[in-house]
C-alpha cells in the first residue's frame, strides 16, 4: 500500500511539472489556435537561465527560480516578436507559424548543442533531492516544491485571467482574438501577457524537471508532454490542462512501476492516439469546428 | 577521389528517395509529420531482414522494406485520418509514432539484436544504381503530382472542407498519400541500409525526420523540383562546408525561421523548375 | 416527388437550437430563397443539407433517400453542391484547376497509371482540362484559366466558386450569399449570371440561394422562406414576403444597417 502511495506521489510530481507545460502550451494554443512548437526550448533556456544564475552569479535557489521563469519568459517574448507576430500580420496560415516554431526549436536546441555540450548535468542544488520521510514513505523536497508552487502559479493565473482586465482581454480572445481586436482590446498586449505566462509557467515547470531529474540541451523533448496533457485534458481548455497533466503523469507512473519502465514514454503518445480516436475533445475540451 | 564523389551522391539519393515521399503528404495534401524516420526505419529493417534471412538481393529488398512502411502506414494512417485529427496533433503523433517504432524496434531481440542494431549489411547501395533510383522516384513523384491525384490532394491541402463537400473522399485520400510517403521513405531506409552497412533502432530520429521536413519547406510546397533540389543542396552542406558540419543543424533552423518569414512558397514557390519556360511558351503560343 | 424534402428538421448544438422544426421542400427545377436576419439558420440549414453538421430530429429527403445515412462526400456525389459565405476556392491553384476538381472529385484512373503517367491517364486528362475550359467559357471566365484563384478580383472568384460547383453537375446547387460584398453593378451582373445558369444546365438543376441583398432574392426566386431564430417566419412568394408585416419586423434592424 505504501508503494502505491509512493507511486501516486510520484506521479503527482511530475504531473504537477507536465500541468505547468501543459497550461502555458494550452493558453497559446486556445488564442491562436496552433501549436507553439518552440515551448520545448523555452523551457530549457529558463532552466539553464537558472542554472547559470546558481553556478556564475551564486544565487540562491529561489532567486535562481525566479530568473529561470523571467529568462523563459525573455525568450518566448522574443520568439513571440520576431517570428509569430510578424507572420500572424501577414495572415499566415497555421501550418507555418507551425513550421517556424519547429525552426526555432531546432536553432536554440542544436545551438546549445553546440554551445554548451549535449551531456547531461545534475541541477547545480542538492536542495531539491533532500529527502523527507514519512513513515515509509519519502518525499524529495523538489516534490514539495514543485507540487506546491505549481498550485500557487496556477492560483496566480487563475487570478490573473479571471480578475484582472488583461485576463478579460485574454479570455475574450481565447473565442475570437480578431473579434476582440476589432471590439478595442488591445491584442499586442493581450499577445505580450500570453506568451509571457506561457514563458513563465514553462521556466517554472524546467527547473523543477531540472532539480528532479537533470538538465540538458534536449530537455526540450518533454514538453511534448506537455502537448499531449493538453489533448487529454481536451485541446483549448486551461483547466484541463491541468487535469490532463496530472493525469498523464500518474498514469506514466504507474505504467512504469506496475507494467514495464521501458513503456513510460510510450504511454504518454498511446494515451493520446486513444484519447483521440476514443475521446476527440479530451476531457473537458470544446470541439473546434471549422466554421462554415 | 572516387569514394569521396560516390559516398556524397549515394547520400544525395537517399535523401532525395525519402524527400520524395514527405513531398507528396506534406507539399501536396498539406499533413506535416515529425516522425517520417519512422517509415526509414521500417523500411531499413523489414529490407535487411528480406537479405539477411530471406536471400532476397537489393531491389527486392527495397521494394519490400518500402511496401513493409506503407503498411504501417495504413495501419497508423486509417484510425488517424478518419478522426480528422488536426495538423498540429497529426504532427505529434508521427512524432509518437517514430518514438514507438524505435522504441519497439530496440526491444526484439530475435532477429534483429535489438538496441544493439544489425551490422554487416551488404554494401549493395552503388551510387549510380541509387542515383537511378532516385531518378527514377523523383519521375514517378513528379507525374504523380499532376495527375488527378496530385490535384484532388492540393485541394485538400488548401480547402479541405470544401473538397470534401465537392465529392472528395478525403479519408481515403489523405490514408493513401500517406501511406505512398511511407513506401518511399521506406525504401530509401533500405538504400540507407546498404550503404552504411549498419543500423540500430536510434539511427533514424527525430534529426533525421526533421532533415526531411526542411528539404520540403525550403523546396517549397506544392512543387517537387523544389524540394528535391533542396534535397541535394542539404545533403551536400555537411561536406561542401566541413567548418558548418557541426553547426549545420543550427543553419537548418535559422533558415527555416527565415524561410517562413520572408519565403514561405519556398525555392521554387510552389511550382516546377521548368513551369517558366511553359508559361512563356504558351504566352507566345497565344501571341501567334 | 419533391427533390428534396425536409422534414421538421431540428439542429441542435449543446443548449442552441440553431434549427427548430423547419419544414421545406424543393422540386427539381425550382430556384427557392431563403432569407431571414444573421443567425437565423441559415448557412446552418445549409450546413445540414450537406451532411457537415448531424441533424438532431427530422429528415433530410433527397430523390427519396435520406441524407443522414450519407457523408458529406457522398451527398456530393448524390448530386448536391455549395457554395461558401467565405469563399472557398482551392486559392493555390489556377481557376481551371478549380473547375476541374469539380469535374473529377475523384480520380477517373489508378494510381498506378498516375505514378507513370501512362497514355490513358494522360488522355482522361486532357478531357478533363477540355471540359474545365467549355465550363469557364460559359460562365465568361476562359480568359482566367490560367490565374491562381487567390488572386482573382473578389467577384470573379465568387463566379469562379459557383462554376465550380456546377461542374458537378447538381441536381441542387446551394448559393450561400453569393452577393455578398459586391456593388450594385457587380450584384446585377450576379443575378444575370444566376439566372443563365439555372435555365442552361443538363439536370434541370434547382436552386436554394442565401441572400441578405434582398434585391436578388426577389428577382430570381419564385418562393421563398423566411427563416428567424431557427424557426420558419414565413413562406410565400416574392410580393407576400415583401409586404408581410412579421418579415418586416424580423429586418427591421437588418434592413437599416445594411441601408448604409
Amino acid at each position: 500500500m505504501t508503494v502505491f502511495i509512493q507511486q501516486v506521489i510520484t506521479g503527482l510530481s511530475i504531473g504537477s511539472i507536465y500541468a505547468l507545460l501543459a497550461v502555458g502550451y494550452a493558453l497559446i494554443f486556445s488564442i491562436y489556435n496552433f501549436s507553439n512548437f518552440a515551448f520545448g526550448v523555452i523551457m530549457m533556456v529558463g532552466t539553464f537561465g537558472a542554472v547559470y544564475a546558481i553556478n556564475l552569479a551564486g544565487a540562491p535557489l529561489p532567486i535562481a527560480i525566479i530568473v529561470g521563469m523571467i529568462v523563459a519568459a525573455g525568450i518566448s517574448l522574443l520568439v513571440e516578436l520576431s517570428t509569430y507576430r510578424p507572420m500572424r500580420r501577414k495572415n499566415s496560415p497555421r501550418l507555418y507559424l507551425m513550421i517556424a516554431g519547429i525552426g526555432v526549436n531546432m536553432f536554440v536546441e542544436n545551438l546549445a548543442i553546440q554551445t554548451i555540450g549535449s551531456s547531461v548535468k545534475p541541477f547545480p542544488s542538492n536542495w531539491g533531492r533532500i529527502i523527507l520521510n514519512i513513515g515509509d514513505i519519502s518525499i524529495a523536497y523538489a516534490d514539495i516544491l514543485s507540487g506546491g508552487l505549481s498550485v500557487v502559479m496556477l492560483v496566480c493565473l487563475w487570478l490573473f485571467i479571471y480578475k484582472t482586465k488583461i485576463g478579460l482581454g485574454i479570455r475574450a480572445s481565447a473565442y475570437d482574438v480578431n473579434t476582440t481586436g476589432l471590439m478595442g482590446v488591445n491584442v499586442d498586449m493581450v499577445s505580450l501577457a500570453v506568451f509571457a505566462i506561457s514563458g513563465l509557467a514553462a521556466g517554472l515547470a524546467g527547473v523543477f524537471y531540472g532539480m528532479k531529474y537533470t538538465v540538458y540541451p534536449s530537455m526540450g523533448a518533454v514538453s511534448n508532454k506537455a502537448f499531449v496533457a493538453s489533448v487529454i485534458g481536451g485541446l483549448g481548455s486551461l483547466p484541463g490542462a491541468v487535469i490532463g497533466g496530472l493525469v498523464l503523469g500518474l498514469l506514466e507512473t504507474m505504467v512504469s512501476a506496475y507494467v514495464s519502465s521501458k513503456l513510460r514514454d510510450m504511454i504518454a503518445y498511446l494515451v493520446m492516439i486513444l484519447i483521440l480516436v476514443f475521446m476527440p475533445n479530451g476531457l473537458l475540451g470544446k470541439s473546434v469546428k471549422d466554421k462554415l | 577521389m572516387y569514394q569521396y564523389l560516390s559516398g556524397i551522391l549515394t547520400v544525395i539519393a537517399i535523401n532525395i528517395t525519402a524527400v520524395c515521399g514527405l513531398t507528396i503528404l506534406t507539399g501536396f495534401t498539406g499533413m506535416f509529420s515529425l516522425g517520417h524516420a519512422g517509415f526509414m526505419s521500417l523500411g531499413a529493417y523489414a529490407s535487411v531482414i528480406a537479405i539477411k534471412y530471406w536471400g532476397f538481393s537489393f531491389i527486392p529488398a527495397m521494394l519490400f522494406g518500402g511496401i513493409v512502411a506503407a503498411f504501417f502506414g495504413l495501419l497508423v494512417g486509417y484510425p488517424t485520418m478518419k478522426g480528422r485529427m488536426r495538423g498540429d496533433t497529426f504532427a505529434i503523433a508521427m512524432l509518437g509514432f517514430s518514438e514507438t517504432v524505435r522504441l519497439a524496434l530496440s526491444n526484439i531481440y530475435p532477429y534483429i539484436n535489438g538496441a544493439l542494431g544489425i551490422s554487416g549489411i551488404p554494401k549493395y547501395s552503388e551510387a549510380w544504381l541509387v542515383l537511378l533510383i532516385a531518378a527514377v522516384c523523383v519521375y514517378l513523384t513528379f507525374r504523380y503530382t499532376k495527375s488527378k491525384h496530385g490535384r484532388i490532394a492540393l485541394s485538400i491541402r488548401d480547402e479541405e472542407t470544401a473538397a470534401e463537400l465537392i465529392g472528395v473522399n478525403v479519408t481515403r485520400e489523405k490514408v493513401k498519400n500517406f501511406m505512398i510517403s511511407g513506401f518511399f521513405c521506406g525504401m530509401a531506409g533500405c538504400m540507407y541500409a546498404c550503404y552504411y552497412t549498419f543500423i540500430t533502432p536510434n539511427t533514424f530520429s527525430a534529426t533525421t525526420s526533421n532533415n526531411i521536413l526542411a528539404a520540403v519547406v525550403f523546396g517549397g510546397m506544392g512543387s517537387v523540383s523544389g524540394p528535391t533540389i533542396a534535397a541535394i543542396f542539404l545533403a551536400m552542406l555537411p561536406e561542401v562546408l566541413r567548418v558548418v558540419q557541426k553547426w549545420r543543424l543550427v543553419l537548418y533552423g535559422a533558415l527555416m525561421i527565415l524561410v517562413m518569414l520572408f519565403k514561405p512558397e519556398g525555392l521554387m514557390g510552389g511550382r516546377e523548375l521548368f513551369s517558366g519556360w511553359k508559361m512563356r511558351a504558351k504566352k507566345r503560343e497565344a501571341g501567334k | 416527388m419533391s427533390l428534396l424534402d425536409i422534414q421538421n428538421l431540428t439542429v441542435q448544438f449543446g443548449g442552441l437550437k440553431a434549427i427548430s422544426n423547419v419544414n421545406l421542400s424543393l422540386d427539381a427545377g425550382q430556384m427557392v430563397g431563403l432569407i431571414g436576419p444573421n443567425g437565423a439558420g441559415k448557412t446552418t440549414l445549409f450546413n445540414a443539407i450537406t451532411g457537415v453538421v448531424p441533424k438532431t430530429e427530422g429528415a433530410i429527403l433527397f430523390d427519396g433517400k435520406d441524407l443522414s445515412k450519407y457523408k458529406p462526400n457522398q451527398i456530393a456525389h448524390l448530386g448536391i453542391s455549395r457554395t461558401f459565405q467565405n469563399i472557398r476556392l482551392f486559392s493555390k491553384m489556377t481557376a481551371e484547376e478549380n473547375v476541374a476538381i469539380g469535374i473529377n472529385s475523384v480520380a477517373d484512373y489508378g494510381i498506378i497509371s498516375a505514378f507513370l503517367g501512362l497514355p490513358d491517364a494522360r488522355r482522361k486528362d486532357r478531357e478533363t482540362k477540355k471540359k474545365a475550359q467549355e465550363y469557364l467559357e460559359r460562365v465568361n471566365l476562359l480568359p482566367y484559366k490560367d490565374a491562381i484563384a487567390g488572386s482573382l478580383p473578389y467577384g470573379i472568384q465568387r463566379k469562379l466558386e459557383i462554376a465550380r460547383a456546377i461542374a458537378t453537375k447538381p441536381k441542387l446547387l446551394l448559393l450561400d450569399e453569393p452577393a455578398a460584398g459586391m456593388n450594385n453593378e457587380e450584384t446585377l451582373e450576379l443575378i444575370d449570371f444566376i439566372r443563365n445558369i439555372h435555365s442552361d444546365n443538363e439536370t434541370n438543376m434547382a436552386i436554394i440561394l442565401i441572400e441578405h441583398h434582398l434585391e436578388v432574392v426577389m428577382n430570381l426566386c419564385s418562393d421563398i422562406t423566411v427563416l428567424n431564430l431557427g424557426s420558419v417566419l414565413k413562406k410565400g412568394t416574392p410580393a407576400e414576403i415583401q409586404s408581410d408585416p412579421a418579415v418586416i419586423k424580423a429586418y427591421i434592424g437588418e434592413r437599416r444597417k445594411s441601408d448604409g
